[in-house]
């Protein structure tokens, strides 16, 4: 029986979507619930972000900027110069949110270091980062590095310049949601009055060295399962033509497989009751769910006896995936445990989770609410550059409306969960899937329902539940 | 094309979206619902209204759609078809509100929103619906085909009687109005000419007096023939009226403020100048870009300097805008002839632009031959019929929803704006009436989506994206939330902007068109952002609202 992509493939392009959409729901929760501003510019931070890329890894093509490239993709040195100064900026400018010129001497740092120190240690790493982009100029993580780096420094802007007057003025969130879709249209319209209306894409090598050969990341890779009588079986095939034959094949007995379940149970149980007493950044349940996975990996890869790919079995599925994709996830996963450290871990995450809780109480504690607020938008901003610029590479078309597309999905996953960063995440994975699974799963509906499907199940929850699933104040 | 066709689709456009920002004031304006989804609803008036009046679905062709009434007798017409699609319209914003009614305020924007997106979408991809992605097209909208008119059928002459009776009527009820209020002597003895000699309430009599005057001109047509002399009657009638309305508006406006009202007008156009006299397109960018940073100095300067301007700076503003339009309507089509030495050209220009009753040119149409000007073909063409049909639903939805926001109805719905709480407190179901809040003012928006189908002839669905609820947020708050008058002000600040930045985009290469297009809507979302930080009340409100409650207030603090 030979293997069909279904279910489990949907559920698979689900999970990708999903970190897709958790990558700009999480700025999104972050702006949302603790600067109380239903952003709606969100998504066309992400074209910014994607845009901005631009710049470093096709210095060509960008207009007014062309004229400081001297060949496809080279900067001449004024063009680097320009690049030069607009990351160090970007740094410096990041810094300089987080209090004004008393941050730069170091006094968001959390402990009291001497003046020449801080500006040595913010200035040195401005440089740093300056001449990273320069010199590597195209590469796409040095345009990926620019894009971080501005972002930080000008979505903070957003809120000082437009948000905080906004909301001095102590206006009701719906006007604020009116307010951020003005804002949304003037970073759009900005964007395509630079930068016009054609399609663009990123140059990037997309072939990485990989255990001898080489592997293109962008090259989906056929993942067959097969649940024979004598067990399970895994093979990894390559989809480019004229490579035939499986690249790695897995199978398993049952006596394998029940050894396996066997270990794996016991390592969640085990590393639950030892987190029992500590709850610091990794918790009870973060501690189970990583040992239980990492058990199966490594027994999986121990346990494997390399066969051929059996001819009879009782369920066979296909799951069709590609590296990059499987990055995507990867770096979803990781930004998202950044800021779950930062959340958990460290001072200004603990300010922020006070001040998501009740602006006035922490104001009253002393925390410094206006740098909070400013943190949010610095880290929305960076993870906006992120989202915007893996999300380009991803579709590989860049259009003024990537952002956009994503904007509804992103609310809705924000709204689903709650407005909390663990519920926007929560939420994002269940658009994600939502969305994959409904389209496999009802026939005859196209993909161009996709979106339409996300707010159907949105729809559903908040009639049961009109506060989102995790939220409820 | 003469610059008062370009004032015809301007003014159609307004009517639409003035209907449609009628819609949503109901909705947020008077109930605090906020709809970011509005457009959906007009989605669902033009595809409705469009379906009715097509006719059946030929298998072979290239346009597929579900059903098309077009032949049946009494259904496939359009009154029948606007009113299918305002009902259905007003049924789907009924059901559209059932889940969603207990959502926190912004979640209801953004669920609507999703609901609206999710309408264009279905027409985008269900091809059996109406046609997918391509356009709907294939119908007519009502009477074109006796177009255009020159009077010398029966049809004709009638047709051409009922649009002179629309016309004489709204400007009759408008002086009406004027002269009631401010009742200048010189001005009451024409408005008793011009309504036949009736002394009625300037409603009854101007709709009397129009009959009388369509009545009149239609037998003229039919016997003399002479459509021109007529046109030019009317217009001349409207001419006046207006520029009496604008002399009452701001005759309370000092010699000063005036002066630099007409200053800033003229920096405008000066400012302005550069795009059609320079050739590169950077300098060309570079001058006016500066000039008008210079203008909107110096205007701030002024304000700040003398206490005269800044009592009045928003209605120097307006007198400046209006001078700036005389010239632009009056003025600026004589420069190309005059420059090449046409004498008699300009004149026929000018004599265009006056008469704007009647359109010009063309192979169909009453030949005239006048002294100074020359030969003039002239006949009435579909465009302005269709604006009198226009204007006059406009003018009477105006009329329902400021009586409806009188009624305690409309009172019940600004105190659920206010604090639901208090309104479930007197015993008042706040569910009932913003369900009847909602249909109301999506059956709106569906009734202009009817005029869209007959305005537009032909249905894309890229036409109802989100964009259209933005730019209906623009022009509620620009005129003002609540303010039923300010809507209509706020659509025709938005299409005056939109039509002069299509004619200054004239003027660059075709290349960067996209980027000059995209750069307006930039304008306009900081033009958005400032009014919204300034002037949250919207523009009106000095004027004056017409809401009940300002009138209540104003009583109490007299007593």
């Amino acid at each position: 029986m030979t293997a069909e992509t279904g279910l489990l493939n949907a559920m698979m392009t689900g999970v990708v979507t999903g970190s897709i959409v958790a990558l700009g729901a999480t700025g999104l929760a972050l702006v949302y619930d603790i600067a109380e501003v239903p952003n709606f510019a969100h998504g066309d931070l992400l074209t910014l972000g994607a845009y901005l890329a631009l710049l470093v890894n096709k210095p060509n093509t960008v207009p007014l900027f062309d004229v400081f490239a001297s060949e496809a993709q080279q900067v001449t040195p004024t063009g680097a110069a320009i690049l030069f100064v607009l990351s160090a900026g970007g740094v410096l400018g990041s810094v300089y949110h987080l209090g004004g010129v008393p941050a730069l001497k170091g006094s968001w740092w959390g402990i009291s270091a001497p003046v020449t120190l801080a500006l040595a240690v913010h200035v040195g790493i401005a440089v740093l980062v300056g001449v990273i982009v320069v010199i590597a100029v195209p590469s796409f993580l040095a345009a990926v590095l620019f894009s971080f780096v501005m972002l930080g420094a000008t979505v903070p802007l957003l809120e000082s310049r437009i948000f905080r007057p906004f909301r001095n003025k102590d206006i009701e969130l719906a006007m604020m949601l009116v307010v951020s879709l003005a804002v949304a249209f003037v970073v759009r319209f900005s964007i395509q009055t630079l930068y016009g209306g054609e399609i663009r894409f990123y140059a990037v090598d997309t072939t990485l060295p990989f255990f001898g050969g080489q592997l293109d990341v962008t090259m989906a890779k056929f993942f067959d399962l097969f649940l024979t009588n004598g067990g399970i079986f895994m093979s990894i095939q390559s989809t480019r033509t004229g490579e035939s034959g499986a690249v790695a094949v897995l199978s398993y007995g049952w006596i394998e497989v029940a050894l396996m379940s066997v270990l794996t149970t016991t390592a969640v149980i085990v590393a639950y009751r030892y987190r029992t007493t500590s709850a610091a950044v990794v918790g009870k349940r973060l501690a189970a769910i990583s040992a239980g996975l990492v058990t199966l990996v490594f027994s999986g890869a121990l346990l494997s006896a390399g066969v051929d790919t059996p001819e009879t079995s009782i369920i066979a599925t296909r799951i069709s995936i590609s590296p990059l994709r499987i990055g995507i996830v990867v770096l979803a996963l990781t930004m998202m445990a950044a800021l779950h450290y930062i959340l958990q871990a460290t001072t200004l995450g603990k300010t922020m989770r006070a001040t998501s809780d009740n602006r006035e109480l922490a104001l009253v504690r002393g925390i410094n609410t206006r740098r909070v607020m400013m943190s949010v938008w610095i880290i929305a901003g960076l993870f906006a550059a992120i989202g915007g610029t893996m999300l380009g590479f991803l579709f590989n078309s860049i259009t003024i409306n990537l952002g956009f597309n994503l904007l509804l999905p992103m609310f809705a996953g924000v709204i689903l969960g709650g407005i909390s960063v663990y519920g926007a995440i929560l939420g994002s994975y269940i658009v994600g899937l939502a969305m994959e699974v409904g389209i496999y799963a009802i026939p005859g509906l196209s993909a161009t329902y996709r979106i339409p499907v996300a707010f159907v199940v949105l729809l559903g929850v908040l009639l049961l539940k009109p506060e989102g699933i995790v939220g409820g104040k | 094309m003469a610059v008062a066709d370009v004032v015809v689709s301007f003014l159609l456009l307004v009517s639409i979206y003035g209907i449609l920002a009628l819609g949503l004031n109901i909705k947020y304006g008077h109930t605090g619902l906020l709809d970011f989804g509005h457009v959906g609803f007009y989605l669902v008036g033009a595809y409705t209204a469009a379906l009715f009046v097509l006719g059946p679905d030929t298998p072979g062709d290239f346009t597929v759609y579900v059903i098309g009434l077009g032949n049946v007798p009494l259904l496939g017409t359009w009154p029948i078809a606007i009113l299918a699609g305002t009902l259905l319209a007003a049924v789907i914003g009924g059901l559209v509100t059932l889940p969603t009614i207990r959502l926190r305020e912004d979640y209801l924007a953004i669920t609507v929103l999703g609901i609206s997106v999710i309408f264009q979408r279905v027409i985008q991809s269900e091809t059996w619906l109406a046609n997918g992605p391509d356009a709907l097209r294939g119908y007519s909208p009502p009477l074109q085909s006796y177009f255009p008119v020159t009077g010398q059928s029966l049809v004709g002459a009638v047709l051409f009687g009922v649009f002179v009776a629309v016309v004489w009527g709204l400007t009759t009820a408008g002086f009406g109005w004027l002269c009631r209020h401010r009742s200048p002597p010189l001005q009451t003895r024409l408005y008793q000419f011009a309504a036949l000699g009736q002394t009625a309430a300037p409603l009854r009599g101007a709709v009397l007096a129009a009959l009388g005057v369509g009545a009149i001109t239609t037998v003229v047509i039919i016997l003399f023939g002479i459509i021109l002399p007529v046109g030019l009657v009317v217009s001349i009638y409207t001419w006046t009226v207006a520029v009496t309305a604008v002399r009452l508006h701001y005759s309370e406006l000092s010699r000063p403020a005036l002066i630099t009202a007409i200053l800033v007008g003229s920096g405008l156009l000066v400012s302005l100048v550069p795009l059609a006299v320079i050739e590169t397109v950077s300098i060309q960018i570079a001058v006016t870009l500066s000039a008008l940073s210079v203008l909107v100095l110096s205007y701030y300067i002024a304000i700040q300097r003398s206490a005269v301007i800044a009592a009045n700076r928003l209605s120097i503003i307006g007198v400046g805008s209006l001078w700036f339009v005389s010239i632009w309507y009056f003025v600026l089509p004589l420069v190309d002839p005059l420059t090449a030495g046409r004498l008699t050209g300009a004149l026929q220009t000018l004599f265009q632009n006056l008469v704007w009753m009647l359109a010009f040119g063309g192979d169909v149409g009453v030949g005239y031959v006048i002294i100074g000007l020359g030969e003039l073909t002239v006949q009435l063409d579909y465009p302005r019929i269709q604006l009198a049909g226009f204007i006059l639903f406009l003018t009477g939805l105006f009329y329902i929803v400021e009586q409806t926001v009188q009624t305690p109805f409309g009172r019940v719905l600004r105190a659920i704006r206010n604090d639901e709480t208090v309104v479930e407190s007197l015993g008042k179901n706040p569910f009932t009436y913003k369900l009847q809040s909602m249909m109301i003012g999506s059956g709106l928006a569906g009734f202009a989506g009817a005029l869209w189908a007959m305005y537009a002839q032909g249905l894309t669905f890229t036409t109802f994206a989100p964009r259209v609820t933005f730019i209906i947020l623009l022009i509620m708050f620009v005129g003002g939330v609540g303010n039923n008058k300010g809507m209509i002000f706020g659509a025709a600040l938005f299409w005056a902007f939109q039509q002069a930045t299509t004619q200054l985009a004239g003027f660059f290469p075709p290349a960067i068109r996209v980027n000059i297009q995209a750069f307006r809507l930039v304008i306009v979302g900081i033009l958005f952002l400032i009014v919204l930080y300034y002037l949250p009340e919207g523009l009106l409100t000095q004027e004056g609202s017409t809401t009940g409650e300002q009138r209540t207030r104003r009583t109490e603090g007299a007593e």
